[in-house]
Formats: C-alpha cells, sequence, structure tokens
C-alpha cells in the first residue's frame, strides 16, 4: 500500500497575506486559493465543485442573514467567497456551501511556522 | 515552456477543425458615445439618456453581479466584453470557443418604435463597425441584426438594411411583446427573415414597466422572473406552431436563446395530445407539432438544467431529439456562463459534436474548417493541439 | 379506494344562489360561472350521446352520485364549486363566496349515497379580514376538507399581504386550492406576452400560470413561516414542473442572498407543500415514455386524481392513467389524495 507523504509547500510569508488579502497558487499542477479572513489563514482548491469555475479568484464578501422572511441582516463580513461564475456562496472556512443540500470545495489544511506559511499536501508515493 | 519549445518551429495549419460554436454571447460598448455616435441625427441630438444602450445595467430582477461574470472584467477597463484582446482570451482561449455568435443587449424596450427603432440601427452600426469587422480579423465572430419587434414594418426596413452583410447570421426579436409571436401582425418579419435566409432568434432585454407583467401580476424578487422566462418562450412558440408560421414559411428557422430548453418536451405533449380535440382551431398548422422541430426549431443550451438527478437530463435530450434541435452556447460574459467542458459533460457523447458545433454550423451557414488567423492581441491558440490531418 | 379530487357542483339555475344571499347583493348584478374568453369548441361541459349534459347531472346531487360513485366506482370525491374569479368590488366577491359556501353546505355536504362528498369553502382572498373570517366559520365543519382560491390573482399569492389568510387555513389544517375560476373578470393577459387567440393555445398554456404563484409562494417565505401550509394547483402543470422547477432549483443557491429566509432548494418545498391535479392531457404519448417520465418528473408522488366532472376536460376514473403500473396508479388514485387531505 503506498504511503502518503505530507509536504509543507510555503505559500508565502505570513505578513505578506493580511487580514482580508488572499492569493492563488500552483502546487502540484493544483491551483489553490489562500485567504487570510480576520488573521485565519484557509486554503481551497481554485475549482468549484458546481460548474468547474475558477472559484478563488471570486469575491470577499458578508451575505445576508435572516431568520424570517424579510427581516434581513447583513452578516459575516469577509467570511464568505462567492464563486465569480455563478455566484455559489461558499464558507472559507470550511469550503462548505450556506445552502442546503451541502456541496463542498476540497479544502487544504494551513500551517503558521516561523513567520511563513505553508500548506500541507498529501502525496502516495 | 516545454510544449511552446515543442511547437516553435511548427507551421500552424491554416484551418482547424470546428469543434465549438458558441450560439450567444453578448458584447458591450466600451462607453455609450460608442452606439450613440452611430444614431440617426434627429435622435442623437436629442438628449435622451443613455440609460437604454446599457448592455450591463438592467434595471430590475437584477442577477448576482449585475448579470456579469466577476472575473470577466479586462485589465483594461471597461464592462465585460468590451475589450476585444481580453473576450478573445477569455473565448477563444480558456473556453476554447472556435465562433462565436454575437447578440448585443444593447436596446431596451421603449415605447416609440421610432425610438427603439433608431437604438437598433445605431447597434447593428456599432456591430458592423467593429466586432464584426475591425475586432474580426480572424473571421470568427457573426452577429445578430437588432430590429423593433414590436413595429413589424420598422423592422421589415432594417432587415432589408443588412440583408446582405456577410457577416450578420440571424435577426433579434425581443419576448417582451404585447401579442404572442404567432400573429398575423409579426408575419412580415418572418416573410422578410425567411427571405434572406436568416434566421430568427429570441432572446430577452429587459425594460421596466409592462413588458414584466405576469397573469398575476408582478413578482417580488429576480429569481421568480428569471426562472420562468420559458413560460414566455413557450407562449410565442404554441402561437407560431398553432398560426402557422412555419408552415407559411418554410424557410424560416427560429431559435430560443437563453431561456432553457427541458420545458418543450412536456410541453409538446401537452400540445399534440390536445391537438387530438382541438386541433381543428388552428387552420393554418398542417402538419403536427413535433413535425416542425427538427427542420425549423431550435434551441440554445445554457442555462442548462439542472434537475436533482443530474444524469435525467439526458432523457429530456433524447426526447427532443437534441442531436438536430439544441445549439451550445456559454451566454459569455453573463453570471450563469457554461464552459463547454464542464457543460456538457453529461451529454451522450453521440450528441455532443452534434450540439457543441453542427447544429450551429448548418443553421448559421458556417465554415467546418475555420480559417486559423491571428488574434488581435498576442493571444495565440495552440493549434497543434487540433487534429491536423483534417486539413486537406 | 378511489378519490376523485376534483368535481364541480354547479347552480341548476343561474339565480340559484341569490337564495343564499341577503340585500343588496341578492339584487345586484354578477356575471355567471363560465368564461367569457376562450370558450371551448365542443362546449363548456360533457355530454355523451343519449344522456343527460353533464351540466344538469352535475346540478342535481342525487344525479351527480350516482355517476360518481355508482357508474365510476369513486369513494369520495371532493366538490369543488365555482365562483368568479377577481371581479371588481370585493364585497360582493366575498358576498358570492359565503352564500356559494351555504349553498354547498346545504344541498351537498354530508350527503353519502354509495360514496361520500367532502368540500371546499371558497374565499376571496384579496379581502383577507372577511376571507378569515369565513374560514374560521367553516373551519371546524366535518366535510370541510380544503380552501379554494382562484388562479387569477393581481399579485402571486407569495405576496405579504396575503399571509393573514394563508395563516388561517395552516392553523385549521386546511390546503388551499388553487384553480383558474371565473374569467369574466377583471384579469390581466392570460399570458405574460398578451393574448392569444385560440382556445388551443388558451388550454395548452393557461395551467402553466401555476408556476408564477409557486415560486412566488417558495421565494417569499410562506412555506418557511407556516410549516404546515399545503397548496395544490387544480388546473394541473405537473408536467410542466419538472423543468420549471429544476431552473428555480439551479437560480436559487446564487441568488440565496435575496431571498435569504429559505433554508432548503426549492424542489424541497414542493415536495413537502405542495400537490397538482391530474390532467388527462399531461405526461408522454407513448405508453413506454412513463416509466422514465415517472421517473423523472416525480409526477407519480405530487399528482392527485381528478375527474373534474362535468367540464370538458373530464377524465373518467374507471379509465384513468392507464399506462401506469399499479403502484403509481394506486398513489395517484389514492394514496396521494388520502394523505394530503388527512382523508380516513
Amino acid at each position: 500500500m503506498d504511503e502518503i507523504v505530507k509536504e509543507l509547500v510555503e505559500v508565502c510569508a505570513v505578513d505578506e497575506l493580511g487580514p482580508g488579502q488572499s492569493r492563488i497558487v500552483d502546487i502540484n499542477n493544483r491551483s489553490i486559493g489562500v485567504f487570510n479572513v480576520s488573521g485565519n489563514f484557509f486554503a481551497l482548491a481554485n475549482l468549484c465543485p458546481h460548474a468547474g469555475g475558477p472559484l478563488c479568484r471570486g469575491q470577499v464578501t458578508g451575505t445576508s442573514v435572516a431568520d424570517k422572511p424579510y427581516a434581513v441582516s447583513w452578516q459575516r463580513t469577509g467570511e464568505i467567497l462567492r464563486c465569480p461564475w455563478h455566484s455559489w456562496e461558499f464558507d472559507i472556512a470550511t469550503g462548505k456551501t450556506l445552502t442546503d443540500p451541502t456541496r463542498s470545495v476540497r479544502t487544504f489544511k494551513t500551517v503558521v511556522k516561523d513567520g511563513h506559511l505553508y500548506i500541507e499536501t498529501g502525496a502516495s508515493r | 515552456m516545454v510544449s511552446d519549445r515543442r511547437h516553435a518551429a511548427h507551421t500552424p495549419p491554416s484551418h482547424v477543425p470546428v469543434t465549438v460554436v458558441d450560439v450567444d454571447v453578448h458584447p458591450a460598448p466600451r462607453v455609450f458615445s460608442e452606439l450613440r455616435d452611430h444614431l440617426p441625427p434627429a435622435w442623437r441630438d436629442r438628449r435622451f439618456p443613455d440609460g437604454v444602450f446599457d448592455a450591463i445595467e438592467s434595471p430590475l430582477y437584477v442577477a448576482p453581479n449585475k448579470a456579469q461574470r466577476y472575473d470577466a472584467v479586462s485589465p483594461a477597463g471597461g464592462p465585460p466584453c468590451s475589450d476585444p484582446a481580453f473576450t478573445e482570451k477569455q473565448l477563444f482561449k480558456d473556453a476554447a470557443v472556435d465562433y462565436a455568435i454575437m447578440i448585443p443587449l444593447t436596446v431596451r424596450p421603449v415605447p416609440n418604435p421610432e425610438h427603439e427603432a433608431a437604438m437598433c440601427s445605431a447597434t447593428n452600426h456599432w456591430q458592423s463597425e467593429t466586432w464584426l469587422s475591425k475586432y474580426n480579423s480572424h473571421d470568427r465572430y457573426r452577429g445578430t441584426i437588432r430590429v423593433c419587434s414590436g413595429d413589424p414594418d420598422l423592422a421589415v426596413r432594417e432587415i432589408e438594411h443588412w440583408a446582405g452583410h456577410p457577416q450578420f447570421v440571424q435577426i433579434m426579436l425581443n419576448p417582451y411583446m404585447r401579442a404572442p409571436l404567432g400573429q398575423p401582425q409579426y408575419h412580415k418579419i418572418y416573410e422578410a427573415a425567411a427571405r434572406h435566409g436568416l434566421p430568427i432568434c429570441l432572446h430577452v432585454n429587459r425594460s421596466p414597466g409592462m413588458g414584466l407583467l405576469t397573469p398575476v401580476g408582478y413578482a417580488s424578487y429576480f429569481i421568480e422572473h428569471h426562472a420562468l422566462y420559458p413560460v414566455m418562450y413557450a407562449t410565442h412558440l404554441v402561437s407560431m406552431l398553432t398560426e402557422g408560421v412555419f408552415d407559411r414559411f418554410p424557410d424560416l428557422r427560429v431559435v430560443f436563446v437563453e431561456g432553457g430548453f427541458s420545458w418543450l418536451v412536456p410541453l409538446m405533449w401537452r400540445l399534440e395530445k390536445l391537438c387530438k380535440e382541438f386541433g381543428g382551431e388552428a387552420v393554418s398548422m398542417r402538419r403536427a407539432p413535433r413535425d416542425y422541430l427538427k427542420e425549423q426549431i431550435r434551441f440554445s443550451t445554457q442555462p442548462v438544467e439542472e434537475p436533482t438527478r443530474l444524469r435525467d437530463i439526458r432523457h429530456i435530450l433524447e426526447w427532443m431529439d437534441a442531436s438536430s434541435t439544441v445549439m451550445f452556447s456559454t451566454d459569455y460574459p453573463h453570471w450563469d456562463f457554461d464552459d463547454p467542458k464542464w457543460a456538457l459533460r453529461l451529454l451522450p457523447s453521440e450528441m455532443k459534436s452534434r450540439v457543441l458545433a453542427d447544429n450551429a454550423l448548418d443553421l448559421y451557414r458556417l465554415p467546418r474548417l475555420r480559417k486559423n488567423l491571428g488574434l488581435s492581441a498576442a493571444h495565440n491558440i495552440d493549434a497543434a493541439n487540433r487534429n491536423e490531418a483534417a486539413v486537406a | 379506494m378511489t378519490i376523485d379530487a376534483c368535481v364541480h357542483p354547479l347552480c341548476a339555475h343561474k339565480d340559484d344562489l341569490r337564495r343564499y344571499m341577503g340585500e343588496p347583493w341578492r339584487s345586484r348584478s354578477f356575471p355567471g360561472p363560465e368564461r367569457y374568453f376562450y370558450p371551448v369548441p365542443t362546449g363548456e361541459y360533457v355530454s355523451e350521446e343519449g344522456e343527460a349534459a353533464g351540466n344538469t347531472v352535475a346540478a342535481d346531487p342525487a344525479k351527480l352520485s350516482r355517476e360518481i360513485f355508482g357508474q365510476e366506482g369513486v369513494d369520495k370525491a371532493i366538490l369543488v364549486p365555482l365562483t368568479r374569479g377577481v371581479l371588481p368590488d370585493l364585497d360582493q366577491s366575498m358576498a358570492i363566496c359565503r352564500a356559494t359556501n351555504d349553498w354547498l353546505a346545504d344541498q351537498w355536504l354530508g350527503r353519502s349515497e354509495g360514496g361520500r362528498f367532502v368540500g371546499t369553502i371558497r374565499v376571496d382572498p384579496r379581502e383577507p379580514e372577511q376571507a378569515v373570517a369565513e374560514i374560521k366559520r367553516w373551519a371546524s365543519h366535518p366535510d370541510i376538507v380544503q380552501i379554494a382560491v382562484p388562479l387569477q390573482a393581481q399579485r402571486p399569492y407569495g405576496n405579504r399581504d396575503y399571509l393573514p389568510v394563508w395563516q388561517a387555513a395552516a392553523e385549521h389544517g386546511l390546503p388551499v386550492l388553487i384553480q383558474s375560476d371565473g374569467g369574466s373578470s377583471i384579469d390581466y393577459w392570460p399570458s405574460p406576452v398578451g393574448y392569444y387567440k385560440l382556445f388551443l393555445e388558451y388550454a395548452t398554456l393557461y395551467p402553466i400560470n401555476f408556476s408564477y404563484h409557486l415560486v412566488s409562494l417558495i421565494a417569499e417565505g410562506v412555506f418557511d413561516r407556516l410549516k404546515n401550509f399545503k397548496v395544490i394547483f387544480g388546473d394541473g402543470g405537473a408536467d410542466l414542473l419538472a423543468p420549471l422547477i429544476w431552473r428555480v432549483d439551479k437560480d436559487w443557491r446564487p441568488t440565496r442572498s435575496e431571498t435569504p429566509w429559505n433554508s432548503q432548494m426549492p424542489s424541497h418545498y414542493v415536495r413537502e407543500h405542495v400537490r397538482f391535479l391530474s390532467s388527462r392531457f399531461e405526461g408522454p404519448q407513448d405508453d413506454h415514455d412513463w416509466k422514465t417520465w415517472l421517473a423523472v418528473s416525480e409526477m407519480s408522488e405530487l399528482t392527485l386524481f381528478a375527474s373534474k366532472f362535468p367540464m370538458w376536460q373530464y377524465d373518467a376514473p374507471s379509465s384513468a392513467f392507464k399506462s401506469l403500473g399499479d403502484k403509481e396508479r394506486h398513489a395517484i388514485l389514492e394514496t396521494n389524495a388520502s394523505e394530503f387531505y388527512g382523508l380516513a
């Protein structure tokens, strides 16, 4: 059986990606978007599970929420990623759609070490 | 990069086989003066607002991100699909489209038909001088003649003006009408279209006001209006069938663009069942409704309906003989853009090339081998990936 | 058991209803129940050779019982009396509804000659105060199973002005039948693009207008707010439902933030809250396509059989849905209705 080797691939220095910022990196032929949401780092595949759009090029924003009709409030500013194609809303932290039934984009673990940001990837050997 | 080095000394073929025809692309002017300057002088001098030209800002029932793909804004600025170089990159390179049929949404209906006709004329002149010539050195764009749908005499006048132009391949009618499109007052439009061998396409271009009224009043939200475009299209189609439009004009072709296609299947079933008892009323319709489909009626794919079980769309496609009746579209640069690689992955493989290219090549009489001319910017397609053996 | 989810009892004489009205309504003119536009070329009501005309039978409780329960073998029939659609004078409209309800209860309900008639309360939802009062008046009547409102409207039925009416219906566990009614009233165009000409167009297209109400009810959060509110579309349309709801589902995730009170896919609300009366004009022509069509459209879960006697659409119960397998036929002819209405 193949062994999964976890690899840390560097994205950038931590202070190069401030809160509200994002960038897209190419790791092992996979395009990955890296986001800083209020000081926490998240990484998502740059491929929307809906129709293949470049998800991480979408708008980082908040969204409207209502627990009953017409009572709308704006929440979660900076936490939501809207696909640039069909505007599906994803929770950056979890990679899940805001809508049910849940659809997800693949997420990757981020690691901060010695002032640098890494993405943890697995590759079989 | 390795692929570039390998192909550097390779002469690109003069022609490449067409694999994707996109029958729904929406160019926009960079600035409104591009259109205003083409208005007839009387209209140019009136200080009417330019909002009617606005291909982007729909006033009501606005789609997400003002109906535009968020990533379709060119680095050079301007609204989506206004920069020819960036459009070429996103359409021809990224989406691998060979030909694109342009349908400019630059005329929102107004109550004065003369005004609307003037805007149509400006749009057609603008197309002729930009997307169909200056921006078309690669000869991959074709255009759509905009006409004032509500005034058939003015529409015919505009058709006659442009009919000989080789890059205009169809005429657009706006479905937001006050009477279903099969009725006799429109027949002179179909006569002219059929005589010139120009298909008619239907595509929405929205104004506020009564065009938005449904049989049960006005909707509140975008989803109500957008999801139910098919009810408009179904009404026009049934009217055309029952008024014998396809019988009177056997050379007429009608394309329903951007309204989906799945609705056709149950609609035809119910129409045919009702025809058994009530078909006598439709004195001008000489054949069964389904008999007109293969020859004279077409549908664009986008936005492809998404059944709960996505694969169910295959049954719809088979029932409606999609191998003959359906043509691929992206709707670039709109928000609900369909990429050819993804949108048709559920299609039975024997249908794919018919839907992706052949049906549109037939309808619009486009060359199956397209000239492999350079693009306006340095975004050359890697033609070595194409099947060069096909070139004579 | 066969449940016929829609039979139309008729007044024998034009002015029968006036006996159930007080003044000034009793003396005031109003149109009959028949449609002015798009008359039926073969006649509004069924009539068979050598038999009494359908409308005569439908005006006589004994004759109608024999027809529905005796001849056709129906066990339970839901009576849906006709009113006058969207009349200009709201108070007159409600007066007609009240009189209709009194007439129905007096002459039709509670009879059981070989089968059981249950019934429908008519209200005009544009007048919420009077409509709610009328719902409350009849809600505990043992033979009332639903409320009915016209398909015709001046705002789609998700609009917030109607909420008190839907709330009252939901509170009393009564589904709302939305069905084409009247036809000599202040309706808008029958299509989104104007008046069509032929009855053939009307018959093909008019029932599809259910979709405007359906998407409105979903988008305005009526089903989120009223968890046990149920709706049934009485002109059919279950055949066009599938392609249209697929579009609505597709549009929902992108536009969630415009109607953020929706917690589920639009099609989910349909399965939970909405049903359609059947029509013999819907579905594939070829028998061998039915199995696939049922799987694709969910029609056998969402459809309730309705004969619509004595109207031109009449679908004889004894011969309906013969192309279907036993299980699907049984669902459409009995269990879908018995579950939806809670009929024993």
